[in-house]
């Protein structure tokens, strides 16, 4: 089974393509663009995109987690961590059969 | 209230004066769609530092309207996952 994955590169290049901005440019907007997302989501705990998603944090309290190999006890301390609710365009998109 | 997609495109020109709002704009566009475009295609999406996004298939179902208890048929589905990458986990729990 081969698994495709996109990532950054086809993205900068993607950029490049459509905009003609520089590889180098186009991955330094990439990257505050997507560090941007990250520092709002810490410290507004709700980021929406339209026609995209939302991106959300959720507080999880600790508790006391075992490995499972060495039935070893450990605390898993309180973290928050982010959940993506994709939109209702987004689903529709994945799931239309026909090319869009 | 929750940060919008118009709010980040504005951090985003403080950090680049030079560059039209226009253009930066349609990199976030472009940035967006690409990752539609591959989840639809079966891709995953495997950004550093940020996440990975990915889709399952939910099998086809008998399902029930939990207020009728009437059986309905669920076709089969993609459903859309996110995973935050170690980096975005430190930042968000490093404070």
């Amino acid at each position: 089974m081969t698994r495709v994955n996109l990532v950054k590169k086809d993205l900068i290049n993607s950029v490049y393509m459509q905009i003609g901005f520089s590889k180098n440019i186009s991955e330094n907007l990439i990257d505050d663009f997507l560090m941007t997302i990250i520092e709002n989501l810490r410290i507004e705990k709700k980021l929406k995109l339209s026609k995209f998603g939302t991106f959300s944090i959720r507080s999880k309290k600790s508790r006391i987690g075992r490995n499972p190999k060495t039935k070893e006890r450990k605390t898993i301390s309180n973290r928050d961590v982010v959940l993506f609710k994709a939109s209702k365009e987004f689903k529709d998109l994945v799931n239309s059969k026909n090319d869009l | 209230m929750a940060i919008v997609k118009s709010k980040l495109l504005n951090q985003l020109k403080k950090s680049y004066p030079n560059f039209l709002k226009k253009d930066l704009d349609q990199v976030v566009s472009i940035v967006l769609n690409e990752i539609k475009q591959a989840l639809k295609r079966g891709d995953r999406v495997e950004l550093r530092g940020f996440g990975m996004f990915s889709t399952n298939i939910q099998k086809a179902r008998i399902s029930r309207n939990p207020k009728t208890g009437e059986k309905v048929n669920t076709p089969e589905k993609k459903t859309i996952h996110f995973k935050m990458a170690k980096e975005m986990f430190n930042k968000l729990n490093n404070d």
